[in-house]
């Protein structure tokens, strides 16, 4: 191996996780080094935009790259899903707020942040709307914050109550939150997605790692750091 | 008293502003996403470059996504949004439904074209509908048609060029040629239509004024004679 990153994947933060590990692994395997930097897209897909070098993109949610599809960021074909993240009320430690359902984001005084950018984007319209409660949330939203690392950080420092997030944000190691499980019928699911870039000068490489992000080995990365994987 | 509402929402809001403007002699002008909205992508030019020109006292968006974005832009009175229902999504099919789509396994079949939107309302609908049945990767396969919006989904399905496309249930109300393919309880995500006044409202009595009217049982029927869903009761 040269000390040369062989590809350039940018990604989500906390995606970046198991995409990291997933690396590592692959460069063991074929010598071929993915070096992974971890971001808001909404950061880094406008330096994408304007030419900065990249071959691999990664997001928490597929309408993230549906768009980057739409502009021409992505090579049409090229997108994987590597796993999914179930929605999730992220409380901080020891839950003082007494949070445990979405009927509690209702409550009087309940302090709630949401995300407004990223993968998290919109969750709380919807779970709200499953429990006919929008009204009542919507009033108790104080925090609306522009992506995962920002609502972890509020969530930790007790800025808020609850944030709404997915079910195994307790794994990044820079944030201590616990994780409220919602019932299934209440769920959102969305999936983590990688697609190769267009401006990506290793295309053929790019899509090389990407099938085999679909590997059993690779799924197992995905597996360990808490995604959910869809059946083949 | 001047109102920016997006294009798919605005059928039930003209109606309540004909019917506000019969009961109390106020005129509410409404103005509605024009072709600028249906050609661009994100914030190029659309519904937000259009309410934060200022011309406007109010807004209704077809998401509470997209009035957070407003929120976030410092656009909106504070305190003032309010839900004013539910749309259900659905998978919808141009006349006559000639695929024969009948559920959601049938947009995994070859060769089946699938439209979805990227922008507004409907972003990411397909993705949340799908990741409660498990077959994101099934569908992303047909995924052929991105366009930007509720507009343009509703054209592309007209013409013909998908086959099914993800939209909402009230859409019929727009195109009543289109054919709904309801969703199971159990993978169906609804969001919620929003309104809020404007921090550079010029007409704050007013713009409240109808805000109060539009979640008034009279306006709450325009909407639900227009599909959405608008009572506790109603909603999933």
């Amino acid at each position: 191996m040269t000390d040369e990153p062989t590809l350039i994947a940018r990604s989500a933060l906390v995606p970046a996780l198991p995409l990291k590990d997933a690396a590592e692994r692959y460069a063991e395997r074929t010598g071929v080094t993915v070096e992974v930097k971890a971001g808001r897209p909404e950061k880094w897909m406008p330096k994408v935009r304007e030419g900065a070098p990249v071959d691999l993109m990664c997001c928490g949610a597929e309408f993230l790259l549906d768009l980057a599809e739409v502009e021409g960021l992505v090579v049409p074909g090229s997108r994987r899903s590597l796993g999914l993240r179930k929605a999730a009320l992220i409380v901080p430690t020891q839950n003082p707020g007494d949070v445990h359902g979405l009927h509690d984001l209702g409550r009087d005084g309940v302090r709630i942040g949401v995300g407004v950018e990223g993968c998290t984007l919109g969750m709380w319209d919807e779970l709200s709307g499953r429990v006919a409660n929008t009204a009542a949330v919507l009033g108790n939203i104080t925090l609306r914050s522009p992506g995962c690392g920002a609502l972890l950080g509020a969530v930790a420092r007790g800025e808020v109550d609850v944030g709404i997030g997915w079910h195994n944000f307790d794994c990044h190691p820079s944030f201590e939150v616990d994780v409220v499980d919602l019932p299934d019928e209440h769920q959102v699911w969305r999936s983590t997605g990688i697609g190769v870039s267009t401006s990506s000068p290793r295309a053929e490489d790019a899509q090389a790692f990407v099938t085999w992000l679909g590997t059993d080995e690779a799924r197992a990365i995905y597996r360990d750091w808490g995604w959910l994987l869809e059946p083949r | 008293m001047k109102l920016f509402c997006a294009r798919g929402s605005s059928l039930p809001v003209l109606a309540a502003a004909e019917q506000f403007r019969a009961t109390t002699g106020e005129a509410v002008d409404v103005e509605m996403c024009g072709a600028q909205c249906a050609a661009g992508h994100a914030h190029a030019h659309g519904f937000f470059q259009e309410v934060s020109e200022g011309r406007f006292d109010m807004a209704v968006g077809g998401s509470e996504t997209d009035m957070d974005e407003l929120d976030q832009m410092g656009q909106l009175l504070p305190g003032s949004r309010r839900s004013l229902g539910l749309r259900e999504a659905a998978i919808l099919t141009p006349a006559g439904n000639p695929a024969g789509i009948r559920q959601l396994e049938d947009l995994f079949r070859p060769g089946v074209r699938v439209g979805v939107s990227t922008v507004d309302c409907l972003r990411g609908v397909w993705e949340d509908v799908c990741g409660r049945a498990g077959c994101i990767s099934a569908v992303m396969r047909n995924v052929q048609v991105r366009v930007p919006g509720c507009m343009a989904i509703i054209r592309a399905l007209s013409r013909g060029e998908v086959d099914a496309a993800f939209g909402w249930t009230a859409f019929v109300h727009i195109d009543p040629q289109l054919q709904v393919v309801p969703l199971s309880d159990d993978v169906r995500v609804v969001r919620s239509t929003a309104a809020a006044i404007l921090r550079r409202c010029e007409e704050p009595t007013a713009a409240a004024r109808f805000l109060d009217y539009l979640c008034s049982p009279e306006g709450q029927q325009q909407f639900a004679s227009h599909g959405w869903l608008t009572t506790p009761e109603a909603r999933p």
